[in-house]
C-alpha cells in the first residue's frame, strides 16, 4: 500500500512502488484532471506540484512521493478562480485544452518562486508542449496572472497595516 | 455505473419539469418542431427550451479547440433571442439531421462547421423564436408585429413579458412557420463579438473530460502494440508471460497487432512488455531514401514540356516529408458493448464513421449504438479515421468486457495517417518584365483519397462526379490553381507508396502553400523586384491582394533591422497571408522577432476565436516546417516520441500580430487557413537574410534550428 497526501487529502492505495505517480492519481484515486501525453517526461501534460514544484509525473514513482504533498490541477482552487485560472480565463487561453493542466501547474510553480517574471523567465520554465498553438496568450496570461497575484499580494498588505 | 455529465443531468431534468419545446432541423434545412414525446426524438434536436427557461443547443460539430461549441451557440442564440447565461451545450450524437452538407456525412473537417451550419443554426433559432412571439400574440390577443423578443422573453407593447417556458406549452401546438426572416447583420449583438468560450472553465480547473479520461465501474483498461514495421504479423508472443502481470486479464490477438486488457493503463502496459512480442513480414524494403527516389521515378517519367515563348525559364523543385499529427491525446476510445446496444465514448470527428464502424462490426442497428463524443485533445483529422475505434470494438468483442483502449505515444507516432510526402516540379516561363506567362507544374504524391473512396463508399458514389474520381480533390488543392496565373498546366501523378496517408491539418495546402509561395518567391528575386510588390502586381484576386497589403503593412514590410519573408495561400474560402521577422547567426540559429499573420475569412462569428485559430493554425505548420519529418527505415516509423519528433515550446514561438480584414463575404474556414503559407513565409525570410533556399523541408535537414525568439522594437 502506498499512502499519498493529494491535494490536502491522504489517500492509501494499492500499487506497485514502480507505478507512475500519473497513472496512481488518474487510475487508482480518480483524479483525471492530469493528462498523459508522451509517457518520456517530454511534453509536461503530467505536471502536478510536489512540495510546490513542477513536476513530469510520468516518470516520478508513486513510492517516492510518499510524504510530500502533492498538488493537482483539482486542487488549485476550490472555486476556479486560482489568479493563474483567472488569467486563462480572461484571455480565452485554452482551445482543446489537454495541456492546460499541466501548463498552469507550470505558471503557478513558476510564480511561486518568481511573482514577477520577465518574458524570458517564463520562457525558460514553461516548456510544456501545446499542440494547438496557445503559446502567446499562456505568455501573455502568465503576466497577467502575475499583476493579479502581485496586487492581491500588495492590498492584503495594506489590509494588514490598516488593521 | 456512468457518471451522468452535467450536460446529460439538466437535459433528463427538462424532461421531467413538463412540456419541453423541442427544435430540429433536417439536414436538408428543414426545421422541425415537436413536443418532446419519446426518447427516439432527443437524437434529432437541435434546440430544446425547458419550462424553466433553461436552453440545451446541441452542436453538430466536435469540439477540437475550434470553439465551435461557442460559436454554433452563438448563431442559435443570435436568433432565437434568450439570454447568454441561460444556454447550456451538448455535441450531437448520430444522426443524420445533423449531416455536414459539405460532406453529406457527419465530419468536422475541412475547416466547415460555420460555412455549413451559418444557415441551418440561424433557422433553428429564428424558427423557435417566431413560433414564441405567435404563441405570445395569441396569448395577448395581439398582432406579433408589435412584440419584441429579448433575453428569453417576449415583450409587448406595454411592457408586459412572458418567458420562453411560460409559452412552449402553447407553442408547441402550432404550425411551424413556413417563411422566417433571419436578423439583418446590422443586428447582430453576439455574432462578430469576442464572446467568451463556454468550454474555457472547465478546460482552466481540470474537468474536461476527454476520451481518454471515460472512467465508470467495471471499465477494463487496453493498450496495444502494432507491428513496429508496417503491415506487419504477429509471429511470437509469451500470452503467460503477459497474464502474469499483476492486473492484467487478457490478451486479444488482431491482424497487425496485439493488445493487453487490463485493470489499468499502467499493468496493460507492463503486460505489453512481458509478451515480448515479434513481428513478422510486412514492409521490411520500405526506407525513406527509396521514398523519395519512387517520387523522382515519378517526376522524371512525366517531364515537364519545353517552354517555347519566353523572356526566360526557370526550373524548380520542392519536396516535403511525412508529417504526424501528434494530436497531444493519445488515440484512445472507449467501448460497452451488450447483447443489444453498444455504446462509444469517442474523442471522434465523425459520430458517424464511428457508428458506421460499429455497425459493420457487430451488426446492431443504428437504434441501438450510441456513440458519445468527448472533448478531442486535438483533432487536426487524425481523429476522422476509425481505426482506434475498430481496434477497441474488437477487444470488447473478444473479451466480452467494456475497455478503454489507450495508445501509447510511440504507438500513435508510429501508426498515424501520415501528411503524405509531396515532390513537385515547375518550369515557368516569364516576360521581359519578370512576370509568369507560361506555368507548367508536376506533383508527385500518394493519394489520400484512394483510401477514402473505398471507406465512404457507397453515400459518396452518389454524390461525387464521375469524373472528380479519376482525380484525387485534395492533392490538387491550390496547385491546380494559383493567384499568379489564370490557367496552370498543372499535372498529378498519383505516386503509390504503402503508407497510409489521411488528412493533415490543411491537407494538400500545407504542401501547396509552400510550392507555390517559394517558386513565385523565386520569380520575384530573379526579376529583381520586391516580393511583395511582386505578388501584388501578379495577383489579380482583389480579396488576395487586401490580405497580402494588410499584412505587408502591419508588418512594416521593407524594415531593415530585421531580415522578412511573406506568402500567401487562400484555402478553405479564406485568404491569408503571413509575414515572419527574424535574422539568423553564424551557426544557423534562427531568432524569430515577430510574425504577421493577416486573414480575410469573411462573416466572423467570433473575432477572438478567429484570432486563436490563427495563431494556432500558422504554429502548427512553423512547428512542421521547422523540424517535422517521419522517415521509415526497413519499414519503421524512426521517429516516435516527442524526443525525436520534436515540437517547437514557446520560447521558440515570438510575438505573433493578427490582422483581420473585414469582409462582407460568406464566412470561410479559420481552423486550417493559418497553416498553408508560414513554411515559404519562414523559408523567404531565410532567403532574404543569407540567400540560401531552401527546397526541401523541414529546415532543420539544411541545418537551421530555431532558437529563442527576441521582440524587436
Amino acid at each position: 500500500m502506498i499512502s499519498l497526501n493529494v491535494n490536502g487529502t491522504q489517500y492509501d492505495i494499492d500499487v506497485e512502488p514502480d507505478t507512475p505517480l500519473l497513472w496512481a492519481v488518474r487510475e487508482n484515486i480518480g483524479l483525471t484532471g492530469t493528462k498523459f501525453g508522451c509517457g518520456i517526461a517530454q511534453c509536461g501534460a503530467c505536471t502536478m506540484l510536489i512540495n510546490g514544484q513542477a513536476t513530469r509525473t510520468c516518470v516520478f514513482p508513486a513510492s517516492a512521493a510518499q510524504g510530500l504533498e502533492i498538488t493537482t490541477i483539482e486542487g488549485v482552487s476550490d472555486a476556479n478562480d486560482h489568479p493563474v485560472q483567472k488569467a486563462w480565463q480572461e484571455l480565452e487561453v485554452p482551445q482543446c485544452g489537454y495541456c492546460q493542466s499541466g501548463q498552469i501547474l507550470s505558471a503557478i510553480s513558476l510564480l511561486n518562486q518568481n511573482p514577477t517574471p520577465s518574458d524570458n523567465d517564463i520562457n525558460l520554465q514553461m516548456m510544456n508542449i501545446c499542440r494547438c498553438g496557445t503559446y502567446p496568450r499562456i505568455r501573455k496570461a502568465v503576466h497577467r496572472a502575475s499583476e493579479m497575484w502581485t496586487n492581491a499580494a500588495a492590498s492584503s498588505e495594506n489590509e494588514g497595516e490598516n488593521a | 455505473m456512468i457518471q451522468l455529465s452535467r450536460r446529460q443531468f439538466l437535459h433528463s431534468a427538462a424532461a421531467t419539469t413538463g412540456a419541453t419545446l423541442l427544435v430540429g432541423c433536417s439536414s436538408k434545412g428543414q426545421v422541425i418542431v415537436q413536443p418532446e414525446s419519446d426518447e427516439s426524438v432527443n437524437d434529432q434536436l437541435w434546440l430544446s427550451v425547458s419550462a424553466d427557461n433553461k436552453i440545451q443547443i446541441t452542436v453538430p460539430s466536435s469540439e477540437m479547440g475550434q470553439g465551435v461549441n461557442t460559436s454554433c451557440a452563438m448563431l442559435i442564440t443570435e436568433e432565437l433571442g434568450c439570454a447568454w447565461g441561460d444556454i447550456t451545450v451538448k455535441t450531437a450524437p448520430w444522426n443524420k439531421t445533423f449531416n455536414n452538407p459539405m460532406f453529406r456525412m457527419q465530419m468536422t473537417g475541412g475547416s466547415t462547421t460555420i460555412s455549413s451550419y451559418w444557415e441551418p443554426l440561424r433557422k433553428v433559432g429564428a424558427t423557435a423564436r417566431t413560433m414564441f412571439t405567435e404563441a405570445a400574440a395569441l396569448k395577448w390577443q395581439t398582432d406579433a408585429n408589435t412584440l419584441s423578443v429579448k433575453d428569453g422573453f417576449v415583450w409587448n407593447s406595454s411592457g408586459d413579458k412572458l418567458s420562453f417556458g411560460e409559452l412552449v406549452g402553447s407553442a408547441v401546438s402550432l404550425d411551424v412557420p413556413e417563411e422566417i426572416s433571419l436578423k439583418p447583420m446590422s443586428e447582430h449583438q453576439l455574432i462578430g463579438q469576442p464572446v467568451a468560450r463556454v468550454d474555457t472553465p472547465v478546460k482552466t480547473e481540470g474537468k474536461a473530460d476527454f476520451g481518454i479520461d471515460v472512467q465508470f465501474e467495471g471499465l477494463r483498461v487496453a493498450t496495444i502494440m502494432h507491428s513496429p514495421v508496417l503491415n506487419g504479423t504477429p509471429s511470437s508472443f509469451d500470452k503467460f508471460a503477459a497474464l502474469a502481470v499483476k492486473g492484467v486479464e487478457d490478451v486479444v490477438v488482431l491482424e497487425n497487432a496485439i493488445a493487453v486488457v487490463a485493470d489499468t493503463y499502467w499493468h496493460a502496459k507492463k503486460g505489453i512488455a512481458a509478451l515480448n512480442a515479434k513481428f513478422t513480414g510486412g514492409e521490411q524494403g520500405l526506407n525513406s531514401a527509396g521514398v523519395s527516389a519512387t517520387l523522382t521515378a515519378q517526376l522524371d517519367d512525366k517531364p515537364l514540356p519545353d517552354v517555347k515563348n519566353a523572356a526566360e525559364v526557370y526550373d524548380f523543385e520542392y519536396e516535403v516529408p511525412f508529417l504526424a499529427h501528434a494530436t497531444l491525446e493519445p488515440m484512445n476510445c472507449t467501448v460497452k458493448l451488450e447483447e443489444e446496444r453498444i455504446d462509444i465514448w469517442v474523442p471522434s470527428q465523425s459520430q458517424s464513421l464511428t457508428g458506421q464502424i460499429a455497425e459493420k462490426l457487430t451488426n446492431l442497428k443504428q437504434e441501438q449504438i450510441h456513440v458519445h463524443l468527448t472533448y478531442l485533445g486535438g483533432g487536426f483529422g487524425r481523429r476522422g479515421e476509425i481505426d482506434f475505434v475498430a481496434e477497441t470494438i474488437e477487444i470488447a468483442q473478444a473479451t466480452g468486457k467494456p475497455v478503454k483502449l489507450i495508445w501509447s505515444r510511440e504507438e500513435d507516432t508510429s501508426n498515424d495517417f501520415y501528411r503524405p510526402v509531396a515532390k513537385t516540379r515547375y518550369r515557368i516561363g516569364v516576360d521581359g518584365s519578370g512576370k509568369p506567362i507560361e506555368w507548367h507544374n508536376h506533383l508527385a504524391s500518394p493519394s489520400i483519397f484512394e483510401r477514402i473512396f473505398k471507406l465512404f463508399a457507397p453515400g459518396f458514389i452518389s454524390w461525387v462526379p464521375f469524373t472528380r474520381i479519376i482525380d484525387d480533390p485534395v492533392a490538387v488543392e491550390g496547385m491546380k490553381e494559383v493567384p499568379y496565373i489564370k490557367e496552370p498546366e498543372f499535372e498529378y501523378l498519383q505516386t503509390k507508396l504503402p503508407v497510409p496517408v489521411g488528412f493533415w491539418r490543411s491537407v494538400g495546402n500545407s504542401y501547396s502553400g509552400f510550392f507555390t509561395e517559394s517558386a513565385i518567391d523565386e520569380l520575384a528575386h530573379a526579376a529583381g523586384q520586391d516580393p511583395y510588390e511582386y505578388r501584388l502586381s501578379t495577383m489579380h484576386d482583389e480579396r488576395a491582394k487586401s490580405v497580402l497589403t494588410a499584412a505587408a503593412k502591419a508588418a512594416k514590410w521593407g524594415r531593415s533591422d530585421v531580415a522578412q519573408g511573406i506568402a500567401f495561400h487562400k484555402s478553405f474560402g479564406s485568404y491569408v497571408a503571413e509575414v515572419v521577422d527574424l535574422s539568423i547567426s553564424e551557426s544557423k540559429e534562427i531568432t524569430l522577432h515577430k510574425i504577421t499573420i493577416a486573414v480575410d475569412s469573411g462573416i466572423v462569428v467570433n473575432p477572438d476565436t478567429v484570432e486563436a485559430q490563427m495563431e494556432g493554425g500558422m504554429i502548427y505548420g512553423l512547428v512542421a516546417a521547422a523540424e517535422g519529418e517521419i522517415n521509415f527505415e526497413n519499414g519503421e516509423v524512426v521517429e516516435k516520441n516527442f524526443d525525436t519528433y520534436p515540437i517547437l515550446r514557446m520560447y521558440q514561438t515570438p510575438e505573433i500580430e493578427v490582422v483581420m480584414v473585414p469582409s462582407g463575404d460568406a464566412p470561410g474556414g479559420v481552423g486550417e487557413p493559418g497553416t498553408p503559407p508560414i513554411a515559404a513565409a519562414l523559408t523567404n525570410a531565410i532567403f532574404a537574410a543569407n540567400g540560401e533556399r531552401i527546397r526541401t523541408l523541414p529546415i532543420s535537414k539544411s541545418g537551421y534550428r530555431i532558437g529563442t525568439q527576441m521582440p524587436m522594437a
